[in-house]
């Protein structure tokens, strides 16, 4: 802005003449003409307008001067018809403004019915969302006491469990205690233990030493009576031994009468029946089987079948017709009868126990 | 930077009065259409003001050339809208009657002599086209670069409704220079229709060269011509008579045209 | 940089000159090129573009036979067809000098054979079509021709924006880190954008000695 070789400035007197220039050329070229010509513009607007606007009303003119001639109103009345056409043309514009305001009427009429029901709704709208708060604070409020519930029996489980820990702790020391008491006494017991059984093998000892003394004592009695007996002779008469004393001469079995395989698997049980003549044996194979004593043989003489598991006890009946025979199962412990003509079951029941020995009677 | 905002008014409002008449081979209505009178701007383009003459006269030629473009013509010569009004008078009329008397065609648009204009976008593009020539003479366009969107329809819109003060707030960036330089070169052409063929000349000339101020004398010594050879002459802008010893600087800042340029007519005065 | 100045534009403006005459291409000079800004290059060329009048043609299709050769025609303003389609124009071509922006410019012009300038879209039409180019976006902004007066002839002829040229061949300067050499500035630019509006530039120019 200042100084400066550039500094648009210009000397006065060029400027001056400048603008005298610009003065004159604005008195030549403008001024006797701007204020013509706008008005000549304004002029012409309005003429145009003017024109339209002649140009409107002619074409109504034409319009209800057609209706008039159509009306049948003929030119003789022509003043008359001119005043009232005049007229109608009031009455006609009259009446478009009318309709026009009842039409704004009816319009704003109904911006206010639209209003107002939407205040309506904008009101029920307020209301709904009141309620809504009320009953959402209500809940709060209930939230609330319930969590202040809640908070106090915490407070209390807390307590209890406080003290429950402390029971806790407390009898685990107790516990802890006897437990070393119940140690001490049982290494006492099995001290006295110990020392009951040293007595008692002492007392055994003893006790037995005197048996040994005891049975010496009965041994050199008895050796002394026997030697007293030898030394007596007795007489004895045959006849006298064999009414008078049953002899019943018993040996030991030095020899095996027959051995033979009589089942698949073990011999659980064998009986004779009351003849002797007959030998039943029942074995794990499940079969009982009757055998036949003769002299030196044994042959088979049937088979019984039927049972479910091994045979673990077999008995005749008194008169050598019926078997009955019992089986051991893990679950069903059974007993079978058989006659002995059918060879197979004619009876079966169920015990729970194992039946060792069965006897008739 | 344009202060002397005095001047720059008694530009911006420069006006000139016209009378447009239809050209009477194409009334085609029993009456021929009454004459037009306008006051347009000097600054301004044809088309911008030219509506209310379009529709006052399209209505009495013939329907089919309803949608025609409409162009001007002065004694034979159609104008070319793409200069600015001012201009146009400066060069073509010599006798000064006034108000200017124009015809108006609508039909033979001569599209070998005329740009088309078919509407007001093409005024605006040729304007920008104008701003950023007279940009890149003054700054390399660095201004025109930087300026926004918005400032360029300021220009634009200040232009077209005639708003002295929308269009120089952004026209004064245009017209910002360093202190000491000045434009980097001067936007300006010089219509010399005696001399040459050309349509107008324009040359590179600095404002300042050797520390000295140009003025206008010198801008015409670098022409290579010699205008004397003819007779006492003026050069003419706006409709005013320039004295010769007028810094360069301060006429490019104040007396541009709105696209930035200096149109100057060098007119005789000998009949 | 993407400028050259004046003294630059005329050598490389001779040196088209010489190509040309050795090619027999036609561009030759206007004005002066010895004054400042006072000479331009010029061509003028048959245009490569086939044009028909579009009006003519549906009418006369519409009582014609739809089996004949007209039809394929009608999608295919390319083909030759001898009797309506292929009416030759023919353009001209200038490269001025830009004294604002500091480039070359390029203004060109056609015209029927009656004498009728051609409209910017028909010779869109034309181009693109005789190109066989799909138009991509780059292209369509380079070639946004505007009506401009010519700054010697003063008629309306179409121009292509200089503004743009500086950035175009900034681009294509790219990786040269030195002042290009002005012949070289002057073909790049021409081969770059003349091809664009139909006038082809021979590889001859791209001989540099």
């Amino acid at each position: 802005m200042a100084g400066g070789l550039a500094y648009s400035n210009i000397e006065l007197s060029i400027r001056r003449v400048i603008f005298k220039e610009i003065e004159k050329r604005n008195y030549r070229e403008k001024e006797p003409f701007e204020v013509l010509i706008s008005t000549y513009n304004k002029l012409f607007d309005a003429v145009s307008e003017l024109r339209h606007e002649i140009l409107l009303l002619t074409i109504q003119n034409e319009k209800l001067r057609q209706e008039n001639l159509q009306n049948g109103q003929g030119t003789l009345e022509g003043k008359v018809t001119e005043k009232s056409s005049i007229l109608e043309q009031k009455i006609y514009s009259l009446q478009e403004e009318l309709t026009n305001l009842h039409r704004r009427k009816g319009e704003h009429a109904q911006q206010i019915v639209d209003l107002t029901s939407k205040l309506q709704e904008a009101e029920k709208n307020l209301n709904l969302k009141e309620n809504l708060l009320s009953e959402a604070e209500t809940k709060i409020i209930a939230l609330k006491d319930e969590k202040k519930q809640l908070e106090i029996s915490l407070a209390e489980t807390e307590g209890g469990n406080q003290v429950l820990r402390d029971e806790h702790q407390a009898l685990q020391i107790a516990y802890a205690s006897i437990e070393e008491k119940l140690k001490i006494l049982h290494y006492e017991n099995i001290a006295l233990v110990e020392r009951l059984m040293a007595y008692k093998a002492h007392d055994a000892e003893i006790l037995n030493k005197e048996n040994e003394h005891f049975v010496k004592i009965k041994q050199a009695q008895m050796q002394k009576e026997l030697e007293e007996a030898a030394s007596e002779v007795k007489v004895i008469t045959a006849d006298r031994v064999l009414f008078e004393t049953p002899l019943l001469s018993s040996s030991i079995p030095t020899k095996v009468h027959s051995k033979f395989d009589a089942h698949e698997g073990e011999v659980n049980a064998l009986q004779f029946n009351a003849a002797g003549r007959m030998l039943a044996s029942g074995g794990g194979d499940r079969k009982i089987k009757l055998w036949d004593i003769g002299q030196n043989t044994c042959s088979l003489r049937g088979s019984l079948t039927g049972s479910n598991a091994g045979i673990t006890s077999v008995e005749f009946d008194a008169n050598g017709s019926l078997i009955l025979a019992a089986s051991n199962v893990t679950n069903q412990r059974s007993l079978y009868f058989w006659v002995l003509e059918k060879k197979i079951p004619i009876l079966c029941t169920q015990r729970r126990t194992i039946l060792g020995f069965l006897t008739f009677k | 930077m344009a202060e002397d905002r005095e001047i720059l008014r008694e530009i911006w409002e420069g006006r000139l009065p016209v009378c447009f008449t239809l050209a009477t081979e194409e009334v085609s209505t029993p009456i021929a259409p009454d004459p037009f009178y306008l006051m347009v701007p000097r600054l301004t383009y044809f088309p911008l003001v030219t509506d209310k003459v379009r529709r006052h006269f399209v209505r009495c030629v013939v329907p089919e050339k309803h949608d025609n473009e409409m162009w001007l013509e002065f004694e034979k010569c159609p104008l070319k809208w793409h200069y600015p009004i001012g201009l146009l008078y400066d060069l073509l009329v010599t006798n000064s009657e006034l108000p200017w008397q124009l015809t108006v065609h609508f039909d033979k648009y001569p599209d070998n002599k005329l740009l088309k204009c078919p509407s007001k976008d093409v005024v605006e593009s040729h304007l920008m086209h104008s701003l950023k020539e007279a940009d890149a003479l003054k700054h390399k366009n660095h201004i025109m670069a930087l300026m926004q969107e918005r400032d360029h329809k300021q220009l634009w819109l200040g232009l077209l409704h005639d708003r002295f003060d929308q269009f120089w707030s952004a026209n004064r960036k245009l017209m910002e220079h360093s202190a000491e330089d000045g434009f980097r070169y001067i936007p300006f052409r010089l219509y010399a229709p005696q001399f040459t063929s050309k349509p107008f000349m324009q040359y590179l000339v600095k404002s300042i060269e050797n520390e000295k101020r140009l003025t206008l004398e010198d801008l015409l010594q670098r022409a290579n011509l010699n205008f004397e050879s003819k007779g006492p002459f003026q050069v003419v802008i706006h409709g005013i008579d320039l004295p010769l010893e007028t810094p360069l600087q301060w006429i490019s800042e104040h007396l541009s045209y709105p696209d930035n340029f200096l149109h100057l007519c060098i007119r005789y005065s000998s009949p | 940089m993407g400028n050259i100045t004046w003294e630059e534009f005329v050598v490389g403006v001779r040196h088209v000159l010489a190509v040309s005459d050795s090619i027999g291409d036609g561009w030759h000079v206007r004005g002066s090129l010895e004054e400042h800004g006072g000479g331009y290059l010029a061509k003028r060329m048959d245009y490569p573009v086939a044009i028909g009048e579009p009006s003519e043609r549906t009418a006369e299709d519409a009582t014609i036979d739809h089996d004949s050769v007209t039809e394929p025609y009608e999608n295919d303003p390319c083909s030759i067809d001898p009797d309506s389609s292929f009416r030759p124009v023919y353009g001209e071509f200038h490269v001025l000098y830009s004294l604002a922006h500091a480039v070359p410019t390029l203004y060109l012009r056609a015209w029927r054979r009656d004498g009728s300038c051609l409209e910017a879209q028909e010779l869109w039409r034309g181009l693109t079509a005789a190109e066989r180019r799909p138009s991509s976006d780059e292209s369509e902004r380079l070639r946004s021709l505007t009506q401009q007066e010519h700054p010697f002839l003063g008629e309306p002829w179409y121009h292509l924006h200089p503004c743009r040229t500086a950035d175009l061949m900034d681009q294509i300067a790219g990786n040269d880190v030195d002042r290009v050499d002005a012949k070289r500035y002057f073909i790049r630019w021409m081969s770059t954008v003349a091809p664009l509006v139909g006038c082809p530039v021979s590889h001859h120019y791209a001989s540099f000695r």
